[in-house]
């Protein structure tokens, strides 16, 4: 049983940062690029771990924790997320308002180490981190809310096991929306493109890129893994929509849930081929429009 | 059926809400496509009995208008007083929006609390329509351009027409009828008087006419 539920979460650590990969890729492909190798995101990550730290004078253990609280968070975040029938290794009545805190202490933790630097750039970038975090996380609740109520249960791995096909039967819809709901909430919390440009390291329009500038070597990989983890558990949430109700080995459910990240992979490149950053002011409406979309769900009463 | 049938009247719903809350007219174009092609389908999917040739006609002809023709005369002429990248709104993209969402709200309120003479395929049916009514008469009151109040009279004339579906009127051609015929004349009337305020004053912004004096 305990190694069952260590499936998903084994998946999440070995995976994360391929699907960074996934969308370089389908990026580089409608580029006419070859785009950097599968395995970069990795290459990355041991070549930053083989680095030593450098630390300011100026800062204060706060800078030296932030990586590391935010990388447990989301780690201990990956616990609460069921993949298909599989149990979960912690389920219980509200357990995605913990998922909801876990995340939002990541983040809390990333703005503090960058306010702690001391650098008045950092700030800015901790200032709009926070001001679409204030934000997105409304939308997160009330999309899980939305889907808490329509499958009246309150815990993430029931909701997703027993809900979903639940709801699948009676208003198709519903998923449907909440899926672009979703969607529009991983753009928003893992920078990508309409709302932030992944690529730009030194433009004044970024915003979680300007954060981490201080970081370096091991602190930057567990940055760099904890937003690839990020990025995993909210294209979990959008995959576990469409996972088959019926009972299937293990196997061929880890495959297909692995296929369905892909296709969220893809689906991030796409937009990020096609959509030209948002102006400023113009991502609080995508974000409010997001959250209406989830307001409307809530009103669908399906007899 | 029902499940089928309520997946489409929330789609239409967020169609309204979407309406409300963009503002560049080719999206709203593409909008007024789905919705019309989906009211005007909406026939074919409720009777079970077998048509008559006239009424089978009738539905194929309010389907073209609707989903086909509206939209492309409306296509037409933005393109040709090149509107298709501007917006045209008088309020703020969010109060739009949460105007949109508050009166949606009241639609399903209201749905609930009205008793039918036969109840409707699905409860959403009845807020669906008279949201479409009153995102109609939004698009009138709170766009600036003439050919968007065009465009929100027609939205308002497809919330009628639903609204006579779901209300399983007998004489249900009379309705089509009379719903097809007000909005032909109705865009076509609205296409002669925009032609004449452009020859006039070659603008078809309605702020600048309020301006005027005798």
């Amino acid at each position: 049983m305990m190694t069952l539920m260590m499936i998903p979460i084994c998946l999440a650590l070995c995976f994360a940062p391929l699907l960074r990969s996934v969308i370089n890729k389908t990026k580089a492909f409608f580029a006419g690029r070859k785009g950097p190798p599968w395995l970069q995101p990795y290459r990355d990550i041991r070549k930053l771990l083989g680095k030593d730290a450098v630390y300011s004078k100026t800062t204060t253990w706060l800078f030296r924790a932030g990586p590391l609280v935010s990388l447990t968070g989301v780690m201990l975040a990956l616990t609460l997320l069921p993949m298909g029938s599989i149990p979960t290794l912690l389920a219980f009545p509200g357990d995605f308002l913990f998922l909801a805190y876990l995340l939002a202490q990541g983040r809390l933790f990333v703005v503090l180490a960058a306010l702690d630097t001391g650098s008045s750039f950092e700030a800015m970038g901790a200032s709009r981190e926070v001001q679409f975090g204030a934000l997105t996380e409304p939308v997160l609740l009330l999309a899980i809310a939305t889907l808490s109520h329509h499958a009246s249960m309150f815990s993430l791995s029931s909701i997703y096991q027993t809900g979903v096909p639940d709801i699948w039967s009676r208003a198709p819809i519903i998923l449907l929306i909440l899926a672009l709901v979703f969607f529009v909430v991983l753009l928003s919390e893992n920078s990508r493109m309409p709302v932030d440009d992944p690529t730009t390291h030194l433009e004044l329009t970024m915003i979680h890129e300007v954060m981490v500038l201080d970081h370096g070597g091991p602190d930057l990989a567990f940055i760099e893994y904890m937003q690839a983890l990020k990025l995993w558990i909210f294209s979990t949430l959008i995959v576990g929509l469409f996972m088959p109700s019926i009972e299937l080995p293990v196997g061929l459910q880890c495959a297909i849930f692995l296929a369905g990240m892909g296709v969220v992979g893809v689906a991030i490149g796409l937009t990020e081929t096609m959509m030209a950053r948002l102006r400023m002011e113009k991502v609080p409406q995508l974000i409010v429009g997001a959250g209406m979309l989830s307001v409307f769900t809530l009103l669908l009463e399906v007899f | 059926m029902p499940a089928r049938m309520t997946s489409a009247m929330a789609t239409l719903l967020c169609v309204d809400l979407m309406l409300i809350s963009f503002s560049r007219f080719r999206i709203l174009i593409y909008l007024l496509t789905v919705q019309g092609i989906m009211i005007g389908a909406m026939p074919f999917l409720l009777r079970d009995a077998p048509h008559s040739l006239f009424g089978y006609g009738l539905m194929v002809l309010s389907l073209g208008l609707r989903g086909v023709v509206f939209p492309w005369l409306l296509l037409v002429a933005s393109r040709k007083i090149k509107l298709l990248q501007q917006g045209d709104c008088v309020l703020p993209h969010a109060t739009a929006m949460a105007l949109g969402m508050g009166l949606i709200m009241y639609c399903v309120w209201l749905g609930s609390r009205l008793s039918l003479p036969v109840p409707p395929m699905s409860s959403l049916m009845l807020p669906a329509a008279l949201a479409t009514i009153l995102m109609g008469l939004m698009l009138i009151v709170t766009r600036r351009h003439a050919l968007s109040q065009v465009l929100g009279y027609v939205v308002l004339e497809n919330g009628i027409s639903l609204l006579g579906i779901s209300l399983h009127v007998e004489e249900e051609v009379l309705v089509e009828l009379g719903t097809l015929l007000d909005v032909f004349v109705g865009v076509f009337v609205m296409g002669v008087m925009i032609y004449h305020i452009r020859q006039e004053f070659d603008a078809l912004d309605m702020d600048q006419l309020s301006e005027l004096r005798e």
